[in-house]
C-alpha cells in the first residue's frame, strides 16, 4: 500500500485490496431456506497481534450453513476466520495455521477485543451462531482457545464490547443476543413463487437477551447482567446488532449503547460502581423524533458538532433514516438527523457499518456508512432497492452538518456492495485513517486514505479503551476524542487515538482522562513526517 | 432489520388513501379476475400484454401504474405514466418520493397535494423536511390546516416536533398536547411531549408520558409488521387477522372487528377455523354480544366437522349460564370427534351445571346464582 499524495481532487479513498494483498471472501451460506444467520455477514478487527505497532487485520468468516450443532464439529469443509499480518507498510500475508485457535470454524458474527488477561497484549472474543469463543494471545499473534464455560453461550449472539464497566481495571464483556431461531424448521417468509423465498423480518421471532459478564481480574468471568442492572424491561429483550461503550454523560465512567433491531435501542447509564440504571426514556435515544422504533444496526460516538461532547449516530434499514443524536448535555439527546443533512441520504440504503472520524484531517470528524440490503432478491419487491447499495461518505463543516460526498469517496463508493463492517485505522504508517469494508457474501475491501494531506495526523497509542483526550492546540481550539475499539457493526477499529492538526501547529497540548486513573497532561512538540505515533509511558507521551 | 415484505411507506405517512389518477379503479377481465384473486404478479403480467396491444389505451396505463404503485414497482410506474401529461404529476410526486428522490418528489406534490388526501401533504412535508427545507414544510404544514383540520394530529405533531428543533420545547409541548387530544395514540407526539416536557423541567409528567410512550411502542411496531403482511399478502385471511389482534391491543375496536370481518371472507378451508376462533373472541370481548359470536360460531361450524367451533361455542355458554344450550354445542362436538376426552369432560360438566341448576329451580323456584349458590343461601 504505497504511501499517498493528497490533493484537494483526489478521490477520498482508493481501492488499495489486491495490492495489498488482501484476498479474504466472506462465506454467507446462502441456504435454500433462506435461514436469517446468512443475512448478517460478520465482522473483522483491526488490531495489532504481534506488538510490531502495525495494524494487522482478524476477519471473520461464516460458512455453510446450518453450521455444525451445539457442542458438534464444524464440517470440513468449514472455512476459518482469517488473521492477516501487517508488513508495517499496509501489505498483509495472511496467517494461516500460525494464527492458531484465530483460525476458529465457527459461523462467525462478530469480534470484541482488549487485554482480557492483562499479559499487555490483545486477546478476541468471537460471538457465533454457535458457542462464542474465548482466544487469548501469546504476544506474538498465536491464539489458543480459553473459553470458560460461562462465556461459551450456544445463543445466537451478536456484537460484543470489552469495556471497564467499574473502573477497576480490567475489561469487563457485554454480548448482545439476535433473535431466537429454529433452525431444523426454517419458516417461510416471502411469496410462494420459486425464486421468491425471503429473509423473514426480525418480528417473526422473539427476542434474545444480552448478558454482561464481570472480569474477575485475572481474565475470568462471572455472568452478572442482573447485578449490573442490566436487564431488559421484563418480556422486552433487545434484539441488539450495535453495541457501543462511551461516555454519554461526561462523567468520567462508561456508558453503554445498544442499537435493537426493530425494537426500542437502549442507552444504559453507569452509576460509577460499575452498575446501570436505564437511560434510554429520558436521554431520548431509543426511537427516532418521531416517536419509532427503528432498525438499529452500526453504532458510532463522536463529538460531531465540537461542543466538547459525544454524539451518537445509529445505522438503520430502509425507509428509516440513519438517525444522529446530538448530545445536549444532561444526560439529554435530540434526533438532529434532518438538520444535519443525513435524512434524505439514508432513506433508501439499508445502513450497517459505520465510522466517524476526521478523513481529511480538517479537524472535524467525517461520517462513512457501509450500506447493503440483507435480501438477496429484494429487487423482486421493490423495484427501487438493490441487495449491493453504494457506500456513504459525508463531510463534517466543523459544526456538525454534514455533505454528501459520496461521489468522490473513490474505492469506498465505486461499485455496491453488500456492505456490513467499516472500520477505520492507520494501516500503511502514514498518519492518516484508512478503512476496511466487510461484505456479507463478498470480500472485504481496503481503502487507502488519499484525501489526507501528508504528515498532518498522529495516532496516540498504548492509552487504555475509553480514555478521553482533548488536544488543544494554541490558538485555543480543542478537539475531543474517546478512545474506543468498539462501535461500528460487528466488529473493532484499533484502540488508539487518531488526531489532525494544522500543519502550522508546533506544540499541542494533550489532556488524557482514563476512568480510574489520574489525569494526564502533557504539552507535546508537534512533529510531522513519519514519525507519528506518541505513547504515554513513564516519562510522559514519547514519539515513536 | 431483515423484512421479508414490502415496506410501508416511511415514517409518519399513513398507506395513500386515494389513487391519484382519474380514471376508473378496476377493469373486466383476466387481470383484475387475478387480481381479486391475489395473483399480482400475473395480474400485472396480462396488463402488460393488453397495454402493449393498445398502447393508447389511457384509462388502461393509468391503472396499470396505479396496480404498479400497488406492489412497489414505483419506477416501472413512472415509466408507464411517461406518455400522459401532469394529469399523472400526481403519481410521479408520490413515485419519486417513495423512491427516496425527494428534489424531483416536491415540486410535483406541492403542485397537487391540495386536490387530494392527507396522505400527499404529507409526503410533501416530510420530502421537504429530508431535503432542509422545513421552514417550508411548516408552512406547508400550516396551510394544510385549513384544508384537512386544524386538529389534524399528524400536523400538529410535525409542527410540534419542528418547534423543539427551533429550541422552542414550550410551544413544542402546547402542540403535542393538542395532537394528543385528537389522537391519544399518536406516538410522535408523546414522544415529543415527554421530550418536551423534560426541557421544561416538568421531569415527572414527563417521566409519565415517556412510559406510556414506551408501552405503545412495541405495539405500534406490531401493527406496522400487520400492516406489511396485509401489503405483502392482500387475501391470506391469517394476516388481516393479525392485524385485527393488533388494532385490538391498540383499542381500536371497531376497526379491528371491521378487519375480522374481513379476514373472515378472505379464508381458505384451512384457514377458517382459527380465523373464525379469533374473530368470535373479539366479537365478545368487544360487544359482549353472546348471540352474535354464537351465531359466527354456529355458522361456520355447520359448513364443516371441525369440533373446536362447538366447543368454544359451548365454553361461551357456559360462561353466560345457558347451560342447555352449552350441553347442546359439547353434544356437537362430541359427534364430530366421540373419543375426545377432553370433549367429554367439558360434556359432563356442564350436563352437571344443568342437573344441578333443575334441582336448584326445583328446591327454590329458582335456578342458582353464577357462583352455584342457591337463592338465599350466602353464608
Amino acid at each position: 500500500m504505497p504511501p499517498s499524495a493528497a490533493t484537494a481532487d483526489a478521490p477520498w479513498f482508493t481501492d488499495v485490496t489486491a495490492a495489498a494483498g488482501l484476498d479474504f471472501l466472506h462465506d454467507s451460506g446462502l441456504s435454500p431456506e433462506r435461514h436469517l444467520p446468512e443475512t448478517m455477514g460478520a465482522g473483522a478487527a483491526l488490531i495489532d497481534v504481534d506488538g510490531d505497532d502495525d495494524l494487522d487485520l482478524y476477519l471473520l468468516q461464516g460458512g455453510p450453513f446450518p453450521p455444525a450443532p451445539p457442542g458438534g464439529k464444524a464440517p470440513p469443509t468449514s472455512p476459518a476466520n482469517a488473521l492477516y499480518l501487517n508488513d508495517g507498510s499496509g501489505r498483509f500475508s495472511a496467517a494461516g495455521a500460525a494464527a492458531g485457535a484465530a483460525a476458529h470454524t465457527g459461523y462467525a458474527m462478530a469480534v470484541a477485543t482488549g487485554d482480557v488477561d492483562g499479559d499487555g497484549d490483545t486477546d478476541l472474543f468471537v460471538t457465533n451462531f454457535g458457542p462464542d469463543v474465548l482466544l487469548l494471545n501469546d504476544g506474538a499473534g498465536r491464539f489458543t482457545e480459553a473459553t470458560p464455560p460461562v462465556l461459551a453461550d450456544p445463543r445466537w449472539t451478536s456484537s460484543a464490547a470489552f469495556f471497564d464497566a467499574d473502573n477497576d481495571g480490567d475489561l469487563d464483556l457485554y454480548v448482545s443476543a439476535y433473535v431466537d431461531i429454529d433452525v431444523a424448521a426454517p419458516t417461510w417468509c416471502g411469496d410462494r413463487r420459486p425464486g421468491w423465498r425471503s429473509y423473514c423480518h426480525p418480528d417473526v421471532y422473539a427476542g434474545l437477551p444480552d448478558r454482561f459478564y464481570r472480569n474477575d481480574g485475572r481474565g475470568g468471568f462471572t455472568e452478572a447482567t442482573a447485578a449490573a442492572g442490566l436487564e431488559s424491561p421484563p418480556g422486552r429483550p433487545g434484539k441488539g446488532l450495535g453495541v457501543l461503550p462511551f461516555d454519554a454523560d461526561a462523567d468520567g465512567d462508561l456508558d453503554l449503547y445498544v442499537a435493537n433491531d426493530s425494537v426500542e435501542n437502549r442507552l444504559w447509564i453507569n452509576t460509577g460502581d460499575g452498575r446501570f440504571e436505564d437511560g434510554t426514556l429520558i436521554s431520548g435515544t431509543g426511537t427516532n423524533a418521531r416517536g419509532l422504533s427503528e432498525a438499529g444496526m452500526g453504532v458510532a460516538a463522536g463529538d460531531v458538532d465540537g461542543d466538547g461532547d459525544l454524539d451518537l449516530f445509529v445505522t438503520n434499514f430502509d425507509d428509516e433514516s440513519n438517525t444522529l443524536y446530538r448530545n445536549d448535555g444532561a444526560g439529554l439527546f435530540t434526533d438532529v438527523t434532518v438538520s444535519t443533512g443525513l435524512e434524505a441520504p439514508s432513506r433508501i440504503p439499508v445502513g450497517f457499518g459505520t465510522v466517524l472520524a476526521d478523513f481529511d484531517h480538517d479537524g472535524d470528524l467525517d461520517l462513512a456508512v457501509t450500506n447493503g440490503h440483507i435480501i438477496d432478491n429484494v429487487e423482486l419487491y421493490f423495484d427501487g432497492k438493490t441487495h449491493a447499495q453504494t457506500s456513504q461518505l459525508f463531510s463534517n463543516d466543523g459544526l456538525g452538518r454534514f455533505t454528501d460526498v459520496t461521489a468522490r469517496a473513490g474505492g469506498l463508493s465505486a461499485r455496491p456492495l453488500v456492505g456490513r463492517g467499516l472500520y477505520a485505522g492507520d494501516l500503511d504508517g502514514d498518519g492518516d485513517l484508512d478503512l476496511v469494508v466487510t461484505q456479507c457474501g463478498g470480500p472485504a475491501l481496503l481503502l487507502r486514505n488519499d484525501r489526507a494531506p501528508p504528515g498532518t495526523g498522529i495516532v496516540v497509542a498504548g492509552i487504555p479503551p475509553g480514555t478521553r483526550v482533548v488536544a488543544t492546540t494554541p490558538d485555543g481550539t480543542s478537539r475531543v476524542r474517546e478512545v474506543t475499539a468498539a462501535g461500528s457493526y460487528y466488529g473493532a477499529g484499533p484502540a488508539r487515538l487518531h488526531l489532525a492538526l494544522p500543519t502550522t501547529t508546533t506544540r499541542f497540548a494533550l489532556q488524557l482522562a482514563t476512568p480510574g486513573s489520574p489525569l494526564l497532561e502533557r504539552v507535546v512538540p508537534a512533529r510531522g513526517g513519519p514519525l507519528h505515533v506518541l505513547v504515554p509511558g513513564d516519562a510522559g507521551l514519547t514519539w515513536r | 432489520m431483515p423484512t421479508d415484505a414490502p415496506v410501508a411507506p416511511p415514517t409518519g405517512t399513513p398507506a395513500a388513501d386515494n389513487p391519484s389518477l382519474p380514471g376508473p379503479d378496476r377493469l373486466d377481465g383476466e387481470a383484475e379476475s387475478l387480481w381479486a384473486a391475489g395473483l399480482r404478479v400475473e395480474a400485472l403480467a396480462v396488463m402488460a400484454d393488453e397495454l402493449a396491444a393498445t398502447p393508447d389505451d389511457q384509462p388502461l396505463r393509468r391503472l396499470y401504474a396505479e396496480r404498479l404503485m400497488t406492489v412497489h414497482r414505483y419506477a416501472e410506474a413512472l415509466q408507464t405514466v411517461a406518455p400522459l401529461g401532469p394529469q399523472a404529476d400526481a403519481l410521479r410526486g408520490r413515485a419519486h418520493y417513495l423512491l427516496g428522490e425527494f428534489a424531483p418528489a416536491a415540486p410535483l406534490l406541492a403542485a397537487t397535494a391540495s386536490g387530494q388526501g392527507p396522505t400527499a401533504t404529507l409526503m410533501l412535508m416530510d420530502a421537504l423536511e429530508a431535503l432542509g427545507r422545513g421552514d417550508e414544510a411548516v408552512a406547508v404544514a400550516e396551510q394544510a390546516g385549513e384544508r384537512l383540520g386544524a386538529e389534524h394530529p399528524q400536523l400538529l405533531a410535525f409542527r410540534g416536533r419542528r418547534a423543539a428543533l427551533a429550541e422552542r420545547p414550550e410551544d413544542a409541548a402546547d402542540l403535542f398536547r393538542q395532537a394528543l387530544a385528537a389522537d391519544p395514540l399518536q406516538l410522535e407526539a408523546l414522544y415529543g411531549l415527554g421530550q418536551a416536557l423534560l426541557r421544561t423541567g416538568a421531569r415527572t409528567e414527563a417521566l409519565e408520558v415517556l412510559q406510556r410512550h414506551r408501552e405503545l411502542v412495541p405495539l405500534r411496531d406490531r401493527y406496522d409488521f400487520a400492516l406489511r403482511a396485509v401489503d405483502l399478502a392482500p387475501t391470506r385471511a391469517s394476516n388481516h387477522a393479525q392485524l385485527g389482534d393488533v388494532l385490538r391491543s391498540l383499542g381500536q375496536h371497531d376497526e379491528a372487528l371491521e378487519r375480522f370481518a374481513h379476514a373472515q371472507t378472505l379464508a381458505t378451508p384451512d384457514e377458517v377455523v382459527a380465523v373464525t376462533l379469533r374473530h368470535a373472541r373479539a366479537i365478545l370481548d368487544v360487544t359482549e354480544d353472546v348471540e352474535r359470536c354464537i351465531a359466527l360460531l354456529d355458522e361456520v361450524a355447520s359448513t364443516g366437522s371441525d369440533p373446536r367451533l362447538p366447543v368454544r361455542a359451548g365454553d361461551v355458554l357456559m360462561r353466560a349460564g345457558r347451560l342447555g344450550e352449552a350441553v347442546m354445542r359439547f353434544e356437537w362436538a362430541q359427534r364430530m370427534r366421540p373419543e375426545d376426552v377432553q370433549i367429554g369432560a367439558r360434556l359432563t360438566r356442564a350436563l352437571d351445571a344443568l342437573e344441578a341448576e333443575v334441582e336448584a329451580v326445583r328446591a327454590h323456584g329458582k335456578p342458582l346464582d353464577p357462583h352455584g349458590t342457591p337463592p338465599g343461601d350466602h353464608r
